[in-house]
């Protein structure tokens, strides 16, 4: 007995559906079975973020690989330190003026601050 | 300002220290110079500077000048000064000029804080330890920078 259906304007016989779905079944189950093929044999850009999501239709699906962003090296910048000596400044000529000072005046060394008492 | 007594001791007869004034906080910095002027005056500037000081905490908190004058001119009393010559001084701003002259040769140096130090010239910021000085000076006294020109000039106010 055979029935005549139409399918998307196809005329197929009833026997040749069935065998079709069939192997059609027969393929999703090897493909379920056949564990991380599709995995295994291809690439991937990170190590991580493979995974197995059933599906309702028995089909696994495997998610992509999400791009992570890798840490960079971080360089510390180079700190300036204030110099407290006073050699990596230029000499100024400066004037004592008349104003108030202590020690000899014919000294090797002149220290003159410039302050207030605030 | 606990350097420079240690400075005054380690390199006594050495080294020349010279103050000029920079008063960069208002006016009562500004009348606290003029009044450290006023007491050289009278031979006693040393002695008035470390009176300041020793009494930096109640100075700094008098806001009104007023009232700090009256402060300043009760300190030249604790140190035996002409009261009448020191205080007509310090009224009058006999040397108000000179102050402001001192703050203007500063600031042409590069001076933009206080305390700034000039050591044979070259320039250190800030209240720093005593081994900062100590290395400078060591450093002045041994390497060659002696004679370093530091002209003297009259003063024009003063």
């Amino acid at each position: 007995m055979t029935t005549e259906t139409h399918i998307g304007g196809a005329l197929l016989r009833t026997p040749a559906l069935l065998g079709i779905m069939a192997l059609s079944v027969i393929l999703a189950l090897a493909a379920a079975c056949g564990g991380d093929e599709q995995s295994q044999g291809e690439p991937t850009t990170t190590p991580t973020q493979v995974t197995r999501t059933p599906t309702p239709g028995g089909t696994p699906t495997v998610a992509k690989p999400t791009a992570t962003v890798q840490p960079t090296a971080t360089v510390a910048r180079p700190t300036t330190v204030a110099q407290a000596t006073p050699t990596a400044t230029a000499v100024v000529q400066v004037s004592v003026d008349d104003d108030p000072s202590w020690g000899p005046e014919d000294a090797a060394v002149t220290i003159v601050e410039f302050s207030d008492f605030l | 300002m606990q350097t420079l007594p240690q400075i005054e001791q380690a390199y006594e007869g050495r080294i020349r220290f010279v103050f000029r004034d920079f008063a960069v906080h208002g006016q009562p910095a500004v009348k606290m110079a003029e009044a450290t002027e006023c007491a050289d005056d009278q031979g006693k500037f040393w002695e008035y500077h470390d009176k300041l000081w020793e009494n930096f905490q109640a100075s700094s908190q008098q806001a009104q000048t007023a009232a700090l004058v009256t402060a300043l001119k009760g300190y030249a009393s604790e140190l035996g000064l002409d009261t009448a010559t020191f205080n007509d001084c310090l009224d009058s701003d006999k040397y108000a000029s000179e102050v402001q002259k001192d703050k203007q040769d500063g600031a042409s140096y590069g001076v933009k804080g206080t305390p700034a130090f000039f050591i044979n010239g070259r320039l250190v910021s800030g209240a720093q330890p005593f081994s900062a000085f100590q290395q400078a000076i060591d450093a002045a006294l041994t390497g060659g920078e002696s004679g370093t020109a530091i002209p003297t000039v009259p003063s024009s106010s003063g």
